[in-house]
């Protein structure tokens, strides 16, 4: 198990694939990928790299460009030099500054399925406001004016 | 010690050194983390041996504070270091307020200041024209007008329509739920609470651990945090402006 944990398979920078790639293991890629990733374990898609397909892994690391939807068990890593038109699903998501994302994105860390908790259920008032402000109500007027 | 005594002339080095002496933190100094080593140490860079803190330790630079200040009556924008006491705009001379008000109550009172505006929970604004450097909303802004020269900082319980606020950076509280349904405008946006909204940062759009932002963001920059949630359309990067 340790040895399937360590061992990394790596598509170097002159490579170039078409067609679906599945590891079981960990990948980077450092070369072209026309097709499909599915990756049980990390994937790393170096600087070099362009990826055109969707990938489902359960953690990825984009350095380079992907142009496909990414859907992670885990997490998700854009590092500045990332490029990435495409959808993203994951638990967690670290996007750093120097990112180019075109896409949407679906990154839950607390992992609730529904958009809101039950006490924001009830409608916001146009055009903004906190769901808690709703029940503080105001005061009478001539209340106090302080200075710090 | 004894070296400290013999300083006639008053510098800024000489300064920084009765600070530290004083061993008070001030509140308009900043000071470098204590972990963080500089070349300059003291005399023979020995540990005390009992653990106790050394007492006028060189080693950290202190920088004074440097405010960001718009002038409320020509809109003159200018830097003051330090403690701001009595700031007169150099441009136009006004005198300018430069307390920090809180309101806890509802009021319709004209404020002007360059410090910060807070406006507790319960507290409210309506009919009041505002101006100030930074506005920290707990409580309502009805039929206001308002200019704030820097950030407004939306905590829980905010209440307010952002297109009656003239604002440049956008904080989104921890705790704070804040849902929107027109365009956002600003330069940077920081979330820590929840946002939802169609922001448009033209600077920095930062999602901190444990915010939340629900959406659509078109921005040049964007961070997330690990912890940080983004549920939303995004266009970030060279064509990320719209």
């Amino acid at each position: 198990m340790e040895a399937r944990e360590s061992s990394r398979t790596i598509i170097a920078e002159d490579v170039e694939i078409t067609g679906t790639v599945k590891c079981a293991s960990n990948i980077e890629i450092d070369g072209k990928l026309n097709g499909d990733l599915s990756c049980n374990g990390m994937a790393i898609i170096g600087t070099t790299a362009h990826v055109k397909g969707n990938m489902a892994v359960e953690t990825i690391t984009v350095h380079g460009q992907v142009t496909g939807n990414i859907t992670a068990k885990d997490r998700i890593e854009l590092k500045p030099t990332a490029r990435l038109h495409g959808d993203i699903k994951a638990k967690r998501l670290t996007v750093e500054d120097g990112v180019t994302f075109v896409g949407n994105s679906e990154v839950n860390p607390s992992g609730a399925t529904t958009p809101r908790p039950a006490q924001a259920e009830q409608p916001t008032p146009e055009p903004a406001a906190a769901e808690e402000g709703e029940k503080q109500g105001g005061k009478g007027k001539g209340g106090t004016f302080n200075k710090k | 010690m004894g070296s400290f005594e013999k300083a006639t002339v008053i510098d800024g080095f000489s300064s920084i050194q009765a600070v530290r002496r004083s061993g008070k933190e001030s509140p308009d100094v900043r000071t470098r983390p204590a972990s963080s080593k500089l070349p300059a140490q003291d005399g023979d860079g020995k540990k005390p041996k009992d653990g106790s803190p050394t007492k006028a330790k060189i080693g950290h630079t202190a920088m004074p504070t440097r405010h960001e200040i718009v002038c409320y009556a020509c809109g003159y924008e200018h830097t003051i270091t330090g403690r701001i006491q009595n700031a007169f705009c150099p441009k136009c001379h006004e005198e300018l307020e430069t307390g920090d008000v809180v309101v806890d109550s509802e009021t319709d009172r004209d404020i002007k200041t360059v410090g910060a505006v807070e406006v507790r929970p319960g507290g409210a604004l309506r009919h009041a024209n505002v101006i100030a450097s930074q506005l920290v909303l707990a409580g309502t802004v009805e039929d206001s007008v308002v200019n704030i020269g820097g950030r407004l900082v939306l905590r829980q319980g905010a209440k307010v329509d952002l297109q009656q606020v003239k604002y440049r950076d956008l904080v989104v509280a921890q705790g704070a739920k804040f849902t929107y349904r027109k365009k956002i405008a600003c330069r940077d946006l920081t979330v820590e609470g929840e946002l939802r909204a169609k922001v448009h940062p033209s600077g920095m759009a930062h999602v901190r651990a444990g915010g939340f932002l629900r959406g659509e963001i078109h921005s040049q920059h964007l961070i997330v945090d690990d912890g940080g949630g983004l549920k939303a359309k995004v266009f970030v990067g060279a064509t990320g402006r719209v």
